[in-house]
């Protein structure tokens, strides 16, 4: 059986949600086009009153890799917490061929080393999507965040 | 010293302030003294950006410590502060974060405002069909909203409480002043986006972090590592004459990229410091200085929430809004200009992922913040040590790891909250 594109997409989020809540960061650009992609994380409230600064801005394959590496080399100083992603509301169209216009609601968790959990994240994805033979890439993820007063830092990303 | 403070009387055993007792980021009674002393004290306290509110009833919400204020143009180009709260029975009055009012209506009982605060109409103030309605003393002059004076320098608009807080120009200084007509009156600013961040430690703690250049190339190790900061910089301190308000800075020089390779030596043994890392893109460093005056990072910290920030080629407001004893909120606003060129902005959406709660040298001051409130909590009677840079005098500086521009802030803040005096013998 063909898997539907609404289950493609499914699919894809929560493989890109396990990449980033297993730490396994090097994954994380290969959900990207890459030759043309762009990352932004933006807040809500910027993002109704068409501002245009972001949280966090990766407009090219390279500068989503540095956000990456910057967390594996360490260059950082983040806070160790476990986060897991919560992807629902998915919806998907293709655009033209080999396009997918789609959009997803995001709830990240943060546990401490303690196992204490708070809500870290509410928000959604806008993205477009290029069909690549049997893999979806990211071309674009627009990542609205609702909780945009962000709790202690944006070390890793949404 | 009043009954209040009696019992919240944190010891202060050094003169010079290279001491702090740590009860004063952890102990309630003393977080609400703050609020009366501090921020309805006499103070400038940072209130909005005039381009935000350009036209006749637009207004923003802000807080002055943990009180709410609404801030708002009226018809003739005045700008108004209030608090927002309805002075019948205390409701908030906007409810949004900004907006664009003609009058101040509480959602309550309608009880209607003008922008400045007075109170113009209230509903059956006379009762219907002769019953009912407010005794005859009742008088609408003796029940407007709380409101703050106000004063602007620079598209910058500041307000205070008190009678005795001295002008505007006197009460910044010659060195604000300075860094003021730089970063914000040459040109003229407008908003391209506004960044939170929640930080779990005292609003004092920030006031320390901005006024330490000790911990920037050791916290931060992105700008360590790919230039932006550097111990081998040159760079120093200048305080104002009450030690509150501080600008710092770094320098770009061309003998930086050598400074680094010599600087591996002084991180050996850390495994800290890597001058091989390369970036991916780093399109975001190989902006041109716009000001081109070689300043590669100032700071201007003014008493007792502000912070005017340029980071290489961002422009930001850094506002503190106090949330308790251990808990604050950086408000930012990230500033363009007027006339920006596509390829500015497009620069400027670069370096905002230098700056901010996602910031390469920035995001760590929240989490370093969050470690020490949680370090400190517990150790009553017990005090930080501030030393670094030479201990006794204040004075300006042309070195960077040095802590006396935090013994100023220290300084202010002991005087005006009406502490006992600090020992006159360093410990
Ligand atoms: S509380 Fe505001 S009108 Fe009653
Ligand atoms: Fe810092």
């Amino acid at each position: 059986m063909v898997p539907s594109l609404q289950a493609r997409v499914e699919r894809f989020n929560y493989d890109y949600a396990d990449a980033l809540d297993q730490r396994r960061y090097a994954e994380w650009p290969d959900f990207f086009t890459a030759d043309a992609c762009d990352y932004r994380v933006v807040s809500r409230e910027n993002h109704d009153a068409g501002l245009p600064a972001p949280l966090m801005g990766c407009y090219s394959h390279g500068m989503v890799k540095d956000r990456v590496t910057m967390l594996i080399k360490g260059t950082l100083t983040y806070r160790d917490v476990n986060f897991r992603h919560y992807i629902t509301n998915v919806r998907a169209d293709e655009t033209d061929a080999g396009a997918i216009s789609a959009s997803a609601n995001f709830l990240v968790m943060q546990s401490d080393l303690e196992g204490n959990a708070s809500v870290y994240m509410v928000g959604r994805y806008e993205d477009q999507m290029a069909i690549a033979g049997d893999r979806l890439r990211l071309r674009r993820r627009l990542v609205i965040v609702d909780s945009f007063s962000i709790d202690n830092m944006l070390a890793v990303p949404l | 010293m009043n009954t209040q403070a009696h019992g919240a009387q944190p010891v202060w055993p050094a003169a010079d302030f290279s001491r702090v007792p740590y009860e004063v980021f952890t102990d309630p009674r003393i977080y609400r003294l703050e609020m009366e002393r501090l921020f309805r004290g006499p103070v400038w306290n940072y209130l909005a950006m005039e381009c935000e509110i350009p036209q006749w009833g637009d207004y923003v919400t802000n807080w002055v410590g943990d009180t709410q204020v609404i801030v708002s143009r009226s018809r003739d180009g005045s700008i108004h502060a209030v608090e927002n709260s309805c002075a019948h029975r205390g409701a908030r009055l906007a409810d949004k974060v900004r907006g664009n009012a003609r009058r101040h209506v509480c959602p309550y009982h309608l009880w209607t405002y003008s922008l400045s605060g007075d109170l113009a109409s209230v509903p059956f103030e006379k009762g219907h069909k002769g019953k009912g309605g407010m005794p005859p003393c009742f008088d609408k002059k003796d029940h407007g909203l709380r409101k703050l004076r106000i004063a602007t320098h620079g598209g910058l608009v500041f307000g205070t409480y008190s009678d005795d807080t001295e002008p505007l120009p006197a009460y910044l200084g010659p060195h604000s002043l300075t860094q003021i007509d730089r970063l914000l009156m040459q040109r003229t600013p407008k908003v391209i986006g506004y960044l939170r961040q929640k930080i779990a430690g005292n609003w004092k703690l920030y006031n320390e972090n901005v006024r330490d250049p000790y911990h920037a190339s050791l916290l931060h190790l992105f700008q360590v590592s790919f230039g932006i900061q550097t111990p081998a910089m040159k760079g120093g301190i200048k305080l104002d004459k009450d030690g509150k308000n501080t600008w710092n800075h770094s320098i770009l020089s061309d003998d930086d990229a050598q400074g680094l390779r010599d600087l591996d030596r002084d991180y050996a043994g850390s495994g800290k410091l890597m001058p091989d890392l390369q970036m991916h893109d780093p399109a975001m460093l190989e902006v041109p200085l716009d000001l081109q005056d070689g300043y590669k990072t100032t700071l201007l910290s003014m008493f007792p929430s502000l912070v005017v920030a340029q980071v290489d080629n961002t422009y930001a407001i850094r506002h503190l809004r106090p949330k308790g004893p251990d808990a604050v909120e950086l408000h930012i606003t990230y500033l363009g200009f007027e006339g920006d060129t596509d390829e500015d902005l497009h620069n400027r959406l670069l370096q905002v992922n230098l700056i901010g709660p996602a910031g390469y040298i920035s995001m760590e001051d929240g989490e370093a913040l969050r470690l020490v409130q949680l370090g400190l909590k517990t150790r009553h009677g017990e005090h930080s040590v501030l030393e670094m840079g030479g201990t006794g005098e204040l004075h300006d500086t042309d070195y960077l790891s040095q802590e006396i521009s935090i013994r100023g802030f220290w300084t202010h803040y002991h005087q005006l909250m009406g502490f006992e005096p600090a020992a006159t013998e360093k410990v």
